[in-house]
């Protein structure tokens, strides 16, 4: 019984399917183990970088956000954590914001709509869900 | 008549389809994540709902509903109940929505019970501080004096029938940014309830409220910040388990006038002593309140910041199914009853006073 | 064959797809969703004995009476929409490109669409795509298992019911 060449397309195509789904999987999975620094503009996911590596020690890397006419926040991502470092918001009280490095915290601008936020499962024991402040 | 067959066969298939994917679509109660964080009411929330198609529709409408609530309590909305109290103060009587007139009716009965530790007419020494604003500053005693006499919460005259307000003097106004947020917050915990959400954390501006647990089964960890965080490089000083509850923390650490902290080490900050017209300053640096309903947690994290930890917890202990945290300037926690046995700090720069 | 004969022959197909299902509920499974996929065994047959249409019948009657054997609504939802999927698929491949195809290739693609459909009639009601990443890979590679089988099944049975009933047309 020989296969047709019908069948060995459907073969092939159910293998491509296996490999897509790895690939899907592997973007999902990679979120899920390193903390990521996730940028919020007015309730909009911007961008998303993944937080320091143990190797990074003393790096500082930059993120410029511009909100919009002329506004800006930049963001600090070193391996002391996450804050930041300027901003031409009127009341700079994300720059006055404690540094951030655990899941569930985050900084926010408010004149500027913009919300820091790591994301991430946390490695710890004592990680929480959220933090009233 | 063959094709007639073939389009009636397909038009009750499709029927049914839709049919099973609405009944479906009623009773599945598989989990799935929805989150959205958006700006209202001068702050940033966050919402994570757990539940089918159904728990995020409620997710939006609650959103929806806290948008309109904004709308009607907001100081700066310009067609806003509130705008329109404070514009007629000494004048005549507003007419205002159900949702305002409860919020006030509400706040009035907490300025009754603590004795006017919390006073929503409380906007005139606010605005003369300014220290949410963009140039705060520190008023002469005569200006606060001034201010003050237009502060008293028995001269705000509700309306029941007509759900009327009215602010008795000219230059009274009412700010109700201690209460609203959480009147939004039992509004939205309503909606996502009445939708069947079993399983939700919401985060109103620091305010956090739980539904149900965390869909693991575990109470939901919430991290009480501490107050003193660039000291101590901590992020809380506590972490509470809770389930269907709403933990609001008021303090000193949120907002004040940074110059002349710097200058000075003197925090003037964001929560006033109706009572003296100065930022409260009762002994505490930080306080939380941890119950079921959200405008209640919100009055009285005021109320305990503004009486300070021995007149405020006994207030506290005198109602029911709520608990409260008072941290003092010496770093020492007490709390309620409730709590004393559960309680650990997180960090050792705080400790636990029975 | 008259119409009488033909409907009785359908019930009769029907209701062995329905014992079939039931049948199968007793079987272990590797993963879930990953089963055995008998009652395709009985919508092939239609489609070869019949056509698109009657298998199409048969499809949608033991999907919504399937579950209701035992199970819940939500699984008619679920065996509709990957029924119906791999209903379409086989059929255009069977109707159409059959000289490219063996029975067991067509019922290994009717399976691979039945779990697609499920798994996206899951992600909808879920209400995200991380559903399909997940279970695609395991429920891809029964499927190539399955589906073989259920075609040398179906091979076996046509053989035998074309001489017994003589009803192809």
């Amino acid at each position: 019984m020989k296969p047709k060449i019908g069948d060995i397309f459907v073969y092939v195509f159910i293998l491509v399917l296996i490999g897509l789904s790895f690939l899907g999987l592997k973007t999902m999975g990679s979120n899920r183990n390193n903390l990521l620094v996730q940028i919020e503009l007015d309730g909009e996911v911007i961008d998303s970088v993944e937080m320091w590596q143990e190797e990074q020690e003393g790096e500082l890397k930059e993120i410029r956000v511009d909100t919009g006419q002329g506004r800006y926040n930049i963001v600090g991502i070193s391996s002391q954590g996450v804050s930041v470092t300027e901003a031409n918001c009127p009341d700079k009280l994300c720059v006055r914001s404690p540094v951030i490095r655990e899941p569930g915290q985050s900084i926010v601008c408010i004149p500027h709509k913009l919300v820091v936020r790591i994301i991430g499962e946390s490695q710890r024991d004592n990680a929480v869900d959220d933090t009233a402040s | 008549m063959e094709r007639n067959k073939i389009k009636r066969f397909f038009a009750v298939l499709i029927v049914l389809i839709l049919v099973l994917f609405l009944v479906s679509g009623c009773i599945s109660n598989t989990q799935g994540q929805h989150d959205k964080s958006f700006f209202a009411m001068d702050t940033v929330m966050t919402f994570r709902v757990y539940g089918d198609r159904s728990a995020k529709k409620a997710m939006n409408k609650a959103i929806d509903r806290i948008k309109e609530i904004e709308s009607h309590m907001s100081s700066t909305h310009k067609d806003s109940d509130v705008v329109k109290i404070n514009k007629a103060a000494g004048v005549e009587p507003v007419k205002v929505h159900d949702d305002t007139f409860y919020v006030i009716k509400k706040a009035v009965e907490y300025g009754k019970l603590s004795n006017g530790a919390l006073d929503i007419t409380i906007r005139p020494i606010v605005e003369l501080w300014g220290i949410t604003s963009d140039k705060p500053r520190v008023p002469s005693q005569e200006e606060i004096e001034e201010k003050l006499a237009l502060v008293d919460y028995n001269k705000v005259v509700l309306d029941e029938d007509k759900k009327t307000v009215f602010l008795e003097n000219e230059g009274m106004g009412i700010d109700l940014g201690a209460i609203a947020k959480g009147f939004a917050a039992d509004e939205a915990v309503r909606i996502l309830r009445e939708a069947g959400v079993e399983s939700a954390l919401l985060n109103l501006g620091g305010n956090v409220i739980t539904i149900g647990s965390n869909p693991d089964g575990r109470p939901w960890r919430i991290g009480i910040q501490d107050p003193r965080t660039e000291e101590t490089g901590q992020p809380h000083f506590t972490i509470v388990g809770v389930t269907d509850a709403t933990v609001v923390s008021s303090g000193d650490y949120e907002r004040y006038i940074e110059e002349v902290y710097e200058k000075t080490g003197e925090r003037y900050h964001h929560i006033f002593d109706p009572r003296t017209g100065y930022p409260a300053q009762a002994g505490l640096i930080a306080c939380t309140i941890i119950t079921s309903s959200s405008i209640d947690a919100d009055a009285l994290s005021t109320i305990l910041f503004v009486m300070g930890r021995e007149e405020g917890l006994k207030l506290i202990e005198g109602l029911d199914n709520i608990e409260g945290i008072a941290v003092t300037t010496d770093k020492e926690i007490y709390t309620t009853e409730g709590l004393k046995a559960s309680l650990i700090p997180s960090n050792d720069n705080y400790r636990i006073v029975d | 064959m008259t119409k009488t004969r033909k409907i009785t022959i359908l019930a009769i197909i029907i209701s062995q797809a329905l014992v079939l299902h039931y049948i199968e509920s007793f079987i272990p499974v590797l993963a879930p969703g990953a089963k055995l996929g008998l009652a395709n065994i009985m919508t092939m047959v239609t489609l070869v004995l019949f056509g698109f249409k009657e298998a199409l019948i048969v499809v949608v009657i033991r999907s919504v009476l399937g579950p209701l054997l035992g199970g819940s609504v939500t699984g008619i939802l679920y065996s509709l929409s990957g029924g119906i999927l791999s209903g379409f698929i086989m059929s255009v491949l069977y109707l159409k490109l059959d000289i490219y195809f063996s029975l067991m290739g067509i019922s290994t693609a009717g399976a691979v669409f039945h779990n697609i459909g499920q798994l996206l009639t899951a992600s909808w009601i879920f209400g995200t795509i991380g559903i399909l990443y997940t279970y695609l890979p395991v429920l891809m590679l029964a499927a190539v298992v399955t589906g073989y089988f259920n075609g040398l099944v179906t091979r076996y049975i046509l053989g035998y019911l074309e001489k017994k009933l003589e009803i192809r047309n």
